[in-house]
């Protein structure tokens, strides 16, 4: 069970990471990394939502009928998300203000489904459990390091805080889409380039 | 196979029946705090562009207390007007929403002009979806601080960005949203001093 539970981990965080292995994820990753504390605030409603359905899922794997395994597995990942919503909206404004509509569309990462899917589906719960925090702490390291970088070059601060001072000239291009291109491609080529497809 | 079905969905059915019940009871306790948020932000908006002083983390009861001894509201043909008084009951100004179309979406927020209606006494954004960084910063303090004071007498551009008797700078690399400001801005002016004309 707990080399199991490292396995899932390490697989999760590294050799399966849902964002540069799978690329999956992709359309929240060059969204919300423009800012870390929004990424942070991302990555936490992520690990959340992915394990919370894995459970849900895998407990209830014996007794969801196949043929609409799919209905209800978005009906409770969309429970999760609007629990995420509302939880964000009541305690915490100013943030559910910056995130806007992407906390809602939480619910169509792939990667959450992909997870029901492909694991929770047919494993045991507390296993599913670690399987989707480790998906969902995978996705948000990547996205953290993005981040990092977009915000750094980009409003020369870290999560708001000013680091590079008056000197630096803001690249603006890493706060607009073009630059989440750019630097999710880096990622994704420095993280394959370091452990490559083919070692596994 | 009949009861198969019959399974499928009953199970479809119950497992609905819960969740939308499970959520049902979270937004109801949480309803209300939501539209408290709501309204200590607009609270605060008409106190900032009022000028008038209130700490960032103020409690919400200070907040409202705040704004009952300087605000009073009303409706003259389904627009609302806002009313500021100084804590001697003399007025300060007049204030009312604006809305427009910005870059991306629509953009929301409050102006206030004063007593004579010759100036500006602040303005104040609640919502808009300009690019974060670029547009966007029309949130930030020194943009919206520029407004303070600025006289609209001319007619029909009441204000307008970067002409040399300007006082306003609009956002470098931010031209539409700067324009889009502006147009709003002018647009909502007109139809608001034309309606308190009539009256």
């Amino acid at each position: 069970m707990i080399s199991q539970s490292k396995t899932i981990m390490l697989k999760g965080l590294w050799t399966d990471n849902p964002v540069f292995r799978q690329i999956l994820g992709i359309c929240s990753a060059l969204a919300v990394t423009n800012m870390m504390i929004n990424t942070l605030v991302m990555g936490i409603g992520l690990v959340f939502v992915t394990s919370l359905s894995n459970l849900t899922v895998s407990l209830l794997r014996n007794y969801i009928p196949k043929k609409i395994r799919m209905m209800v597995q978005t009906l409770i990942i969309a429970s999760y998300v609007i629990i995420v919503d509302i939880f964000l909206k009541a305690y915490y404004p100013n943030i559910s203000e910056a995130l806007g509509p992407y906390v809602g569309l939480i619910i169509t990462n792939c990667i959450i489904m992909g997870r029901c899917e492909a694991f929770a589906q047919s494993n045991p719960p507390i296993l599913s459990f670690i399987d989707g925090v480790a998906s969902g702490l995978g996705y948000s390291f990547i996205l953290l390091s993005i981040s990092f970088f977009r915000e750094l070059l980009g409003f020369g601060t870290l999560m708001g805080i000013p680091v590079l001072g008056e000197w630096w000239t803001n690249w603006t291009i890493m706060i607009m889409p073009p630059g989440a291109f750019f630097m999710l491609a880096i990622a994704i080529w420095i993280a394959r380039t370091i452990s490559p497809e083919s070692n596994q | 196979m009949k009861s198969k079905m019959l399974y499928t969905v009953l199970f479809m059915m119950i497992i609905t029946a819960l969740y939308s019940g499970a959520l049902a009871i979270l937004n109801e306790q949480t309803n209300e705090k939501i539209l408290q948020n709501q309204k200590l932000k607009e609270q605060k908006a008409i106190l900032y562009i009022f000028n008038i002083p209130y700490e960032s983390n103020e409690s919400l009861s200070n907040i409202q207390k705040l704004f009952n001894i300087h605000i009073s509201s009303q409706n003259i043909n389904n627009h609302k007007l806002y009313i500021g008084k100084l804590s001697n009951d003399n007025i300060l100004g007049y204030a009312f929403p604006l809305e427009g179309n910005g870059l991306w979406g629509k953009i929301e927020g409050y102006i206030a002009l004063s007593d004579d209606k010759e100036k500006i006494l602040g303005i104040e954004f609640t919502s808009h979806s300009e690019t974060p960084g670029l547009g966007g910063r029309i949130s930030e303090e020194w943009f919206k601080e520029q407004f303070r004071n600025v006289n609209i007498k001319s007619f029909p551009d009441y204000i307008s960005m970067n002409t040399s008797d300007m006082q306003i700078d609009s956002i470098s690399g931010a031209t539409q949203t700067s324009k889009a400001v502006e147009s709003m801005i002018n647009q909502n002016l007109s139809l608001f001093l034309n309606n308190m004309e009539v009256n």
